[in-house]
């Protein structure tokens, strides 16, 4: 047969139809392909975004109502007051020793609300630990639920929190500026490294150390929390905060940073089955002190 | 130094021993009144209940007040701070030193203590433990703490704190030699109607 004799463009007409439909299939596969990974992106921002609001939820309830501030500041103050009333007491004694019965009660009334505030102090760190771990099971419970979801190209599970933390901000001192007009008191705070200067140029007590008093009333505490200070009269908000910023809490000092661990299990369901669980990890650090009165 | 305190409590206990005096032996009450508060310094103690505290469950930081201290020479009438002092129930819990006991050496005090608001028992336990320290403060420092002048309506709240702190009143039916106390307080109240009343500590 003379094949010269069928028209051209006859010949040409089939093979754009079979081309036509090939790139309409490639097109679809990579369209999905592409929804896929947007949504496995833009999930692990949702998740992110999820982790820092369920951390950020725990840290303000750490010192809610500054109570961490205030007992800080207090106990620092219980300290002065104990120091003062010995002194008062051995110089009555020395000088007008018909007087020391007077002064001795002052100073027992000094040392018992010294004890009486260090039980009050682990009752206040029991309690914030335990209200700003529900506080993020609270959140976690709100926002769990809206995640699962089935869709062609993409399968989401529901978020599950593998950790639940309490820390403090690395390197973050008490709340309390150096007390000074002790000045044995004061010497004493020196030597024994008792202060720190912070990066505000602050002399701020340590934090996470009992700043005992160096003679008869060494047997009583006086331990301070880490707490951002009062700089000013800026109080530092509550805030999310870097990962590596998060530092475990010495036993028995109250929290002030609140950290969870998040993972989502997700699926494109592509040709072979493919499956991973995205990561997040949300850190919060709670409010600063504010102003003592 | 030992003989100066010597004679300083001396002094003290002839001055305490006046004023009773003047008070039972006086035709006018308020003559002795007036003559006794007319003193070198004056001492200032203004107390105030504090809201908001320790606001955590189970807290029993629930009643804090506090009491700011400053002084002043009644010759020139300039502030200078003392002292702040916190108190939970009338138990003192924190002190805040400002500066030190400024008052020169052998000096008379009138402690003037005012409320902030209403005062209120807490306030009048505050002040009566303040009363107890400033009189160490102020016989450690070798001044005295002549009299102290307190709001009216406190009056009697203050005198029962302050008996409840180891002081004693004078009794009529037994015999009572101001001149053996220890320290002597004299409390009156900030209106000329006669509200005054000795405490001794023994």
């Amino acid at each position: 047969m003379n094949t010269s004799r069928i028209p051209k463009r006859r010949q040409e007409r089939g093979n754009i139809i079979i081309l036509a439909c090939f790139s309409f299939m490639a097109l679809s596969v990579t369209l999905m392909i592409a929804y896929s990974f947007c949504g496995v992106y833009w999930l692990h921002n949702r998740l992110q975004a999820s982790a820092d609001e369920i951390a950020l939820a725990g840290a303000k309830k750490l010192n809610d109502r500054d109570r961490i501030g205030q007992m800080n500041n207090m106990i620092a103050r219980c300290r002065q007051l104990v120091h003062s009333s010995r002194e008062d007491y051995d110089t009555t004694k020395k000088d007008y020793p018909e007087l020391a019965s007077f002064a001795e009660p002052l100073l027992d009334e000094a040392r018992t609300s010294a004890t009486d505030l260090e039980q009050e102090r682990k009752k206040m760190n029991a309690v914030i630990k335990s209200e700003a771990l529900q506080a993020m099971k609270d959140r976690y419970a709100d926002i769990k639920g809206t995640y699962a979801m089935v869709l062609p190209w993409l399968t989401v599970g529901t978020p599950v929190v593998t950790t639940w933390s309490l820390g403090k901000f690395d390197d973050v001192q008490s709340n309390v500026t150096e007390f000074t007009q002790f000045k044995e008191l004061k010497d004493q705070d020196r030597t024994q490294n008792y202060v720190t200067t912070s990066a505000t140029g602050l002399n701020l007590y340590t934090a996470e150390k009992n700043h005992k008093l160096v003679n008869t009333d060494a047997d009583l505490d006086f331990n301070l929390s880490s707490l951002p200070p009062l700089v000013g009269k800026q109080i530092s908000s509550a805030r999310n905060i870097q990962p590596k910023d998060f530092v475990p809490v010495t036993s028995g000092y109250a929290p002030s940073t609140a950290q969870i661990t998040i993972q989502l299990k997700v699926a494109t369901g592509l040709g072979v089955a493919t499956g991973s669980t995205l990561i997040a990890k949300g850190t919060a650090l709670t409010t600063g002190a504010a102003k003592q009165q | 130094m030992r003989f100066l305190n010597t004679i300083t409590k001396i002094e003290m206990v002839v001055v305490s021993a006046a004023v009773v005096g003047l008070f039972f032996t006086a035709p006018s009450a308020a003559l002795a009144e007036e003559s006794a508060f007319q003193t070198d310094y004056t001492v200032s103690l203004k107390t105030e209940t504090l809201q908001k505290q320790f606001q955590y469950r189970g807290s029993t930081l629930t009643k804090v007040t506090k009491a700011s201290i400053e002084y002043y020479a009644n010759s020139d009438n300039q502030k200078k701070p003392y002292e702040n002092v916190w108190f939970n129930d009338g138990q003192p819990i924190g002190l805040e030193r400002l500066a030190s006991f400024g008052l020169d050496k052998g000096k008379s005090a009138t402690l003037v203590v005012t409320h902030k608001d209403q005062g209120g028992v807490q306030e009048e336990k505050a002040a009566a433990n303040i009363i107890l320290r400033l009189t160490l403060d102020a016989y450690n420092n070798t001044d005295s703490l002549i009299a102290v002048r307190v709001p009216s309506q406190s009056f009697s709240g203050i005198v029962r704190e302050m008996l409840n702190l180891r002081c004693v009143d004078t009794n009529p039916a037994t015999p009572f030699e101001a001149s053996k106390a220890k320290l002597t307080f004299t409390i009156a109240g900030d209106e000329s109607n006669g509200q005054i009343k000795h405490l001794f500590y023994m």
